[in-house]
C-alpha cells in the first residue's frame, strides 16, 4: 500500500505538466501513473503552440468552413449562408493566451534547471489564402478578434513569397499570427516528467490505473494491476480516456469522448519552412529535426487509431498544393491519434460538486500541448487552496448538467 | 563518353535493351528490371549516402529497408529496388539532398 498526498493518471502532456507545476511549486508526495495507449494524444500530435490560430478555429474549422463555401459557390446567387470563423469563446482566449506567454520561460527554466530541451521555436502561424474566398475568411477571422490586432500581420503575394520562398505561386497572400509557435511535443511530455522526477515525483511508467477507491462521496486512491494507492487527491488526466475514471470516481459520467486525428510526416528536409502554416486544407510545420508533419483530420470513429487513404491523401495532396517542393519528397511515417473531444471544445477542469478529494484536468481536444502549462498552473492553485489565476466557472463539468436540464 | 560496363550479369542481357545514365555515364538497361540490378551488375556496391553523410549498400532488396535510395531524374530519395528502369532515365548514386543543399538539421 503506497500513500500520496496527489496522484495523477495519465502521464500525456496534461498529466505530466501537473506533476511539474506541483512538484516544482510544492513540497508535496506526489505520483504519477501512466499507461500508454493505443492512441495518446501528446504522442500524437503536432506540437503546434497556436493560441490564436486554434482559438479562430484554424485547422478543424477550416473544414467546417470548407463544407460552407462549397454550399456558396452551389447556392449561386440565391440565399447564401453565412460564413462565418468557428470562433471559440473569450475564455478559451485567455485560457489559451496565458499558457502561450508561459513557454519561453518555462523552456529556459527547464534548459537550465533539468537540462532538457523541448525545443520552444518561435515560428508564427500563417493562414495562406489561395482566393477572395480566403481573403474574406481570414478578414472575418480578424474582425472577430480586433483585441488581438497587433498579433496579425497581413502580408500581400509578395511578402509572403520574401518569408516563404516556397509556398506556391498561388497564393495571393497570408494572415499572420505572431505570437503562435511550436515545440516538439515528444520532448515537451518528457521534458515535463524529467523535471517533475527531479523534483521527487515518483513515476508509475507503463501501468494502468484499474480502478478508483471510492468512499461515499469522498475519493480515497487508486488501484492497479498489483498495488494500492491512496491519496488525498486524484487529479484526472486520463485524455480520451476520462470519463471512464470519472464514473468510477463519481458515479456520474462526462462528455469526454475520442476525436481521431491523422497526421502524414515526411522525411527529413532541408530548411524549406520558417514559419508554421495552415491552410484551407491542412496545417504544416516543419519539425526541428526537418521533418515536415502535415495534418490533420477529426473524426469521430471511437477508440479507432487506424489510418486511412483518403485522409492521407487529401493531407498530402492539401500540403502539396501549398508547398509544391513536397512532391519531390517522400512519406516516412503515418499515424493517428484520440484527442480529448468534447461537445463545446472546452476543457473540463477542477473539482466536482458533491465530491471530494477528485480534480478533472481533461478534455483538453486539439490544444493540449499548447494548454498543457496553464493547467499545471491551475492544478497547482487548486491543490494548494490559492485563488486560481483564471475563474474556471466556464470549464467546470457542471456545464454540462446544466445544459442537460435547460434542454430537458 | 566513357560508359559503364555490366560485368556481373549472370546471364546475358536480352537484345531488346536500351541505355540509362547512372552518374553520368550510360550504360545498358532492359525492360523489367530494376534500377538496383543496374547499379550491381556494373559493380555498384554503395548506393546511397544517407542524411548524416553515412554510405550504405542496397540490403533487403525488396522495398523495406531504404537502405537503396538514389536520386531518379532528378527526385531524390528514390529506392533503386523498386523502380524499374526506362529509357533516357538518368540515376546519380551517394547524392543527397542536405549535401547537395548545404543546409543542415539537429
Ligand atoms: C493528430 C493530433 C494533432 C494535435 N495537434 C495539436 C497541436 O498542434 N497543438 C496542441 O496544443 N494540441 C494538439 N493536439 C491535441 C493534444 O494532443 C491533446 O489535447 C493533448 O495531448 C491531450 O493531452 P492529455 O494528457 O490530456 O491526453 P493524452 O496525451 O492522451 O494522455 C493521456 C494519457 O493517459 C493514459 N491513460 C488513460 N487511461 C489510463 C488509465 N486508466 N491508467 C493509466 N493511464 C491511463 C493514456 O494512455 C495516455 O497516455 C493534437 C491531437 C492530435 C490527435
Ligand atoms: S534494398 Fe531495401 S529498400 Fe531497396
Amino acid at each position: 500500500m503506497k500513500k500520496y498526498d496527489v496522484v495523477i493518471a495519465g502521464g500525456g502532456a496534461v498529466g505530466a505538466a501537473c506533476a511539474y507545476f506541483l512538484s516544482r511549486d510544492t513540497d508535496l508526495k506526489i505520483a504519477l501513473i501512466d499507461l500508454k495507449k493505443p492512441g495518446n494524444a501528446s504522442r500524437a500530435s503536432a506540437g503546434g503552440l497556436w493560441a490564436i490560430g486554434e482559438s479562430v478555429g484554424l485547422g478543424c474549422g477550416v473544414i467546417f468552413f470548407k463544407t460552407l463555401s462549397k454550399l456558396h459557390s452551389e447556392a449561386k446567387g440565391e440565399e447564401v449562408p453565412v460564413m462565418r470563423p468557428h470562433q471559440l469563446p473569450d475564455c478559451f482566449f485567455e485560457f489559451a493566451l496565458t499558457s502561450n506567454n508561459m513557454y519561453p520561460a518555462l523552456h529556459q527554466e527547464m534548459l537550465e534547471k533539468h537540462g532538457v530541451d523541448f525545443k520552444f521555436e518561435r515560428t508564427g502561424l500563417k493562414f495562406i489564402m489561395y482566393n477572395e474566398e480566403d481573403r474574406l475568411y481570414a478578414e472575418q477571422i480578424t474582425q472577430g478578434i480586433p483585441h488581438l490586432a497587433d498579433q496579425v500581420r497581413w502580408l500581400d503575394a509578395e511578402e509572403l513569397k520574401k518569408e516563404e520562398p516556397y509556398v506556391t505561386d498561388d497564393a495571393i497572400g497570408a494572415i499572420d499570427f505572431i505570437c503562435d509557435h511550436q515545440v516538439n511535443p515528444y520532448r515537451l511530455v518528457d521534458a515535463y516528467l524529467e523535471g517533475a522526477r527531479q523534483n521527487g515525483v515518483s513515476l508509475y511508467l507503463n501501468t494502468e490505473v484499474t480502478s478508483v477507491i471510492r468512499n461515499g462521496n469522498v475519493v480515497e486512491g487508486v488501484k492497479t494491476a498489483e498495488q494500492t494507492f491512496f491519496c488525498d487527491t486524484l487529479i484526472n488526466a486520463s485524455g480520451a480516456w476520462a470519463n471512464e475514471l470519472y464514473q468510477q470516481a463519481t458515479g456520474r459520467t462526462m462528455p469526454v469522448y475520442p476525436v481521431k486525428g491523422q497526421i502524414v510526416l515526411s522525411e527529413r528536409m532541408p530548411k524549406i519552412m520558417n514559419g508554421c502554416i495552415s491552410t484551407s486544407d491542412c496545417y504544416i510545420a516543419q519539425k526541428d529535426n526537418g521533418e515536415i508533419l502535415i495534418g490533420s483530420s477529426t473524426e469521430e470513429k471511437g477508440f479507432d487509431t487506424t489510418n486511412s487513404l483518403d485522409k492521407i491523401q487529401e493531407l498530402s495532396q492539401g500540403a502539396m498544393k501549398c508547398l509544391p517542393i513536397l512532391k519531390e519528397s517522400s512519406i516516412k511515417r503515418c499515424w493517428a491519434g484520440l484527442r480529448p473531444g468534447t461537445p463545446d471544445e472546452l476543457p473540463i477542469l477542477g473539482p466536482v460538486d458533491g465530491v471530494e478529494g477528485y480534480l478533472n484536468a481533461c478534455g483538453h481536444f486539439r490544444t493540449g500541448i499548447l494548454t498543457s502549462a496553464i493547467t499545471g498552473q491551475l492544478m497547482t492553485e487548486l491543490v494548494t487552496g490559492k485563488k486560481t489565476t483564471l475563474d474556471l466557472t466556464p470549464f467546470s463539468v457542471e456545464r454540462f448538467e446544466e445544459a442537460a436540464q435547460k434542454a430537458g | 563518353m566513357k560508359s559503364l560496363k555490366r560485368t556481373r550479369d549472370i546471364t546475358p542481357l536480352p537484345s531488346r535493351n536500351f541505355k540509362i545514365t547512372v552518374d553520368d555515364q550510360p550504360v545498358d538497361a532492359c525492360e523489367g528490371e530494376t534500377v538496383l540490378s543496374v547499379l550491381l551488375a556494373a559493380n555498384y556496391a554503395r548506393v546511397m549516402e544517407n542524411d548524416r553523410n553515412v554510405a550504405s549498400g542496397a540490403y533487403c532488396g525488396m522495398g523495406v529497408c531504404h537502405c537503396c535510395q538514389v536520386k531518379i531524374n532528378a527526385k531524390h530519395k528514390q529506392r533503386a529496388c523498386q523502380t524499374l528502369v526506362e529509357p533516357q532515365m538518368s540515376v546519380e548514386t551517394l547524392t543527397n539532398r542536405f549535401k547537395e543543399e548545404g543546409i543542415k538539421h539537429d
